[in-house]
């Protein structure tokens, strides 16, 4: 990498040079079934440059290509934004014990390791009923972060990622119940315990199919469902959003916007979780971040190019989505504060409302808003204080912005979803859920 | 290229092995306000080996050219591991061909400095439609990319395949109250479908503002017509896919559900899929396995009569491969997808299909859609309500719902205005998306329609 950065300081007098490359494994069953094998191998190049006062970039997969590369990044610079931020020139050295991301057991997990357990995770579910057809997936990954900038600014990181993922299906005349579950985490020693628990105790609710009103009732979200109301959040909190003032969120800082049940925070820096690194994208240390403390709205997130139009700091959210992307604002994992109330007392409390596990056309409406509109995929029915089974055909709309207003509880227990998402299960007062008659 | 592809697929052992190779540059631009927000060029090599061995497939994919015979060998070996039956793929004649790119103006050869000033224009368009148009997006994307594919059964196929698409995203303001509207297009038929976008621009900004002042509709069941870009999405998300047979071929009770000669629809309903029509987005002369495209109906008057397929899914049922097999790119396996998909012209006339309408919603445009098997949802926007065989106030936050074999037999009036839609998005399936369609139809009227939305 040395002597490309050698390449790039004699055309360019500010940039970065970004590589990553990471090696997949996943192990795949469909209907019951082994069915596939992958190798994944992926490596690419990102050259961000500032270039006469404006930003450049441009991207590649091979090395080969570096100068190219170079050329068309000054290219795209003539025509380029207007660069309020220059590349940092220290970066402060992490230590590997700060945050845990590399855990060698995963490299070494043999494939005949991940073929037994995904027979096991088949026999398991079909013992609970034969007529359960069963995909499963189980993964590992490793990659390899590395950055230089041309003031000396460097990093590199590794990291590991291990992934099972269940999916549950019956079928019965025009009847389908479908449950998805999974678990991604840093170290391949995580127990698949409460994914059992949470599977075996949805498949039981999910038996007999009842049917509901349409009306406004209480509603408890899922760890799994509570992206619902998130995502405006994520969107509306987005630095270059407010910027840009498109964003309803824009100018409210340190006001009390929803009820004080809920907290919300971008955390960098929790061991093995998926969207943890020492640094984000663009060499800024990741750091815990509150952006809802009991209801007051307390940062937007930046990178350095938005934080540097608002006239703020970055809060180490530059992310790159791919090494084909330039860093924008995007959060690492997102923690919501768990509560003091048991799913159990939750469900107790309502008379006639619903539980929401999976829904269809997540993010599909108008997030900006904060308005949401979903078929419930997974949703069960709750009756004088009990489950009473599993409910089809219903929609549930609101906004979200509202919504998150009227919190009753928020439990005591929280789950990683898709090992970036830390979310307890929550309690909202009123939903308008429609259904056929 | 031929002979290094074949000589790294002799003389190994597999019941079937393919390689494919990938090589392509692209441009992104992408205005917000009247701002350049974004603008890269990327190019990217990258490759893959397929093999299949007793059944089992392993899988392998790789940026860099080199050792393709190791990477054979790597793919057969994982393979093995999974192989316990018989492999089983429809059979084919190998083809050798060359294909060119057949599209007017190439967009390598026009400057940055041209796209970037047509895409300002655009932006500027929208954002000065109204004092509350709060923000904009334009995006443009283009991407030439040449693949080379070779079987170990004797197929070369080289392909050019040029994609662009532009899309805009207007977004109004007025208190809190913030409202989008998208427009998008696609093509493979090279610049010239970039241009002269300016109309499609200020529909968007147009629809924005509009949505300001429409109220969120109320929740219920309704009778709803769907304007062609909606019917469009509504029959590849919610019919479509149940048509891929890369879910139905191991599954006898989803079977039992689509099988053919079933009676499925109200009888005026033909749906048909369609790889071969010329210079759609979703054309192709061959699919990503070398099977020729062709004009597959799925459902004909009524009944069920086709789905489509991979070599493995036709040859697992016992029909006949119908050039569905399709990739994203050089990191996926082709799977199961859908070419052009659209609903047939039927007889009457877009006035008679809301003539007896009391109280409906027509439904126009999409933001999104999403499928279960059999349950579908999708969003429109853009709405009326219908009041008496008439269009009255507009309405917003549309989103429709529901089982699609029930839906399909409420499908009572099919118009004869159908239109293909070449939009900007693609679809999505397993991770792969967006992969470049077209969906159409006519507008379409359909009782008993779960909307949700407030009460």
């Amino acid at each position: 990498m040395q002597q490309i950065m050698g390449k790039i300081m004699k055309k360019v007098p500010s940039g970065e040079l970004f590589r990553m490359n990471y090696k997949s494994i996943p192990v795949d069953y469909e209907m019951n079934q082994l069915k596939s094998i992958n190798i994944e191998e992926t490596e690419g190049w990102a050259l961000r440059v500032i270039h006469t006062g404006k930003i450049g970039f441009s991207s590649s997969t091979a090395q080969n290509q570096i100068d190219r590369m170079i050329d068309k990044a000054i290219e795209v610079a003539q025509l380029g934004q207007t660069a309020h931020f220059d590349f940092p020139e220290r970066i402060t050295p992490y230590e590997k014990q700060e945050v845990k991301l590399y855990d060698p057991s995963v490299k070494e997990k043999r494939l005949e390791e991940m073929i037994e357990t995904g027979n096991m995770i088949v026999e398991r579910v079909r013992s609970i009923n034969p007529d359960l057809r069963c995909d499963t997936g189980i993964s590992k990954q490793e990659g390899n972060i590395q950055y230089r900038n041309t003031y000396g600014g460097s990093f590199d990181y590794q990291k590991t990622m291990f992934s099972h993922s269940v999916m549950v299906q019956n079928t019965m005349d025009n009847d389908m119940m479908m449950l998805m579950e999974s678990q991604q985490w840093g170290s391949a020693s995580l127990s698949l315990d409460p994914l059992w628990a949470r599977l075996e105790r949805k498949i039981k609710w999910s038996e007999k199919v009842v049917g509901i009103k349409s009306g406004n009732k209480p509603v408890i979200f899922t760890p799994k469902a509570l992206l619902v109301l998130i995502l405006p959040l994520i969107s509306g909190l987005n630095g270059k959003l407010v910027n840009k003032k498109i964003s309803p969120l824009q100018g409210k800082k340190d006001q009390s916007l929803w009820s004080s049940l809920l907290s919300l925070f971008s955390d960098g820096n929790i061991d093995y979780a998926g969207g943890s690194a020492p640094y984000d994208d663009e060499g800024i240390k990741m750091q815990r971040l509150p952006l809802i403390k009991k209801g007051v709205l307390k940062n937007y997130y930046y990178d350095l190019q938005s934080a540097a139009e608002a006239g703020e700091e970055t809060t180490g959210n530059g992310m790159r989505s791919s090494f084909h992307s330039s860093p924008s604002p995007g959060v690492s994992n997102l923690i919501v504060a768990k509560g003091k109330t048991s799913l159990e007392e939750m469900i107790k409390d309502i008379k006639e409302g619903i539980i929401i596990d999976q829904v269809l056309g997540l993010g599909q409406g108008n997030v900006l808003s904060g308005a949401f509109s979903n078929n419930v995929q997974l949703g069960f029915k709750i009756k004088n204080g009990k489950v009473a089974g599993r409910i089809k055909n219903v929609m549930i709309s609101g906004n979200a912005f509202d919504v998150l207003k009227d919190i009753i509880a928020v439990g005591d227990e929280a789950s990683w979803v898709s090992g970036q998402h830390y979310f307890p299960h929550i309690y909202v007062k009123s939903l308008s859920v429609s259904t056929k008659v | 290229m031929r002979t290094r592809l074949a000589k790294a697929l002799s003389n190994q052992k597999a019941d079937y092995l393919e390689i494919r190779l990938e090589d392509y540059e692209s441009t992104h631009i992408r205005f917000q306000g009247n701002d350049m927000e974004k603008i890269s060029s990327s190019q990217e090599m990258g490759g893959n080996v397929r093999a299949l061995v007793k059944g089992g497939w392993g899988f392998i994919t790789f940026n860099r050219w080199d050792n393709l015979e190791n990477k054979v060998k790597q793919a057969i070996e994982i393979a093995t591991l999974i192989g316990n039956q018989k492999s089983c793929l429809a059979e084919t004649e190998p083809v050798v061909e060359l294909l060119q790119a057949d599209c007017g103006r190439d967009f390598r050869k026009i400057g940055l400095k041209d796209k970037s000033a047509m895409m300002k224009n655009y932006s500027n368009i929208m954002v000065s439609y109204s004092s509350k148009i709060q923000s904009s997006i334009a995006d443009y994307t283009d991407q030439y990319r040449t693949v080379h594919f070779a079987n170990s059964e004797g197929t070369y196929i080289r392909h050019e395949r040029p994609y662009l698409s532009v899309h805009f995203t207007a977004i109004a303001r007025d208190g809190d109250d913030v409202q989008m509207a998208h427009e998008s297009t696609g093509s493979i038929k090279g610049y010239d479908s970039a241009e002269q976008l300016s109309s499609m621009a200020q529909k968007a900004a147009q629809r924005a503002v509009n949505l300001l002042k429409a109220r969120p509709v109320q929740g219920g069941e309704y009778t709803v017509i769907l304007d062609p870009v909606l019917a469009g999405v509504f029959i590849h998300e919610a019919f479509g896919h149940l048509s891929e047979a890369d879910f139905l071929y191991e599954d006898s009770r989803m079977q039992s559900l689509m099988q053919l000669g079933k009676k499925v629809s109200s009888p005026g309903l033909s749906v048909v899929d369609d790889g071969s029509l010329p210079g759609l987005l979703g054309t192709s002369r061959y699919d990503d396995e070398g099977i020729l495209t062709r004009k597959n109906y799925l459902i004909k008057k009524g009944i069920l009569t086709g789905r489509l397929h991979s070599r493995e899914t036709a040859a697992r049922m016992g029909e006949n491969a119908t050039g569905n097999a399709r990739a994203l790119n050089y990191h996926f396996k082709p799977i199961v997808r859908m070419t052009n998909t659209y609903i047939e012209q039927g007889m009457t006339s877009y006035r008679d299909l809301f003539s007896d309408i009391k109280k409906g919603i027509y439904a126009r445009h999409f933001y999104g859609g999403n499928t279960t098997f059999e349950m579908f949802t999708f969003s429109a926007g853009e709405g009326y309500m219908i009041e008496n065989g008439r269009l009255s106030e507009p309405v917003r936050d549309v989103t429709l719902s529901g089982n699609l074999f029930d839906t399909l037999y409420h499908i009572d009036g099919i118009g004869n205005d159908l239109k293909i839609i070449e939009s900007g998005g693609g679809c999505g399936k397993n991770g792969q998306s967006p992969l470049p369609v077209t969906f159409g139809s006519p507008h379409i009227r359909i009782q008993n329609v779960v909307v949700g939305g407030s009460r």
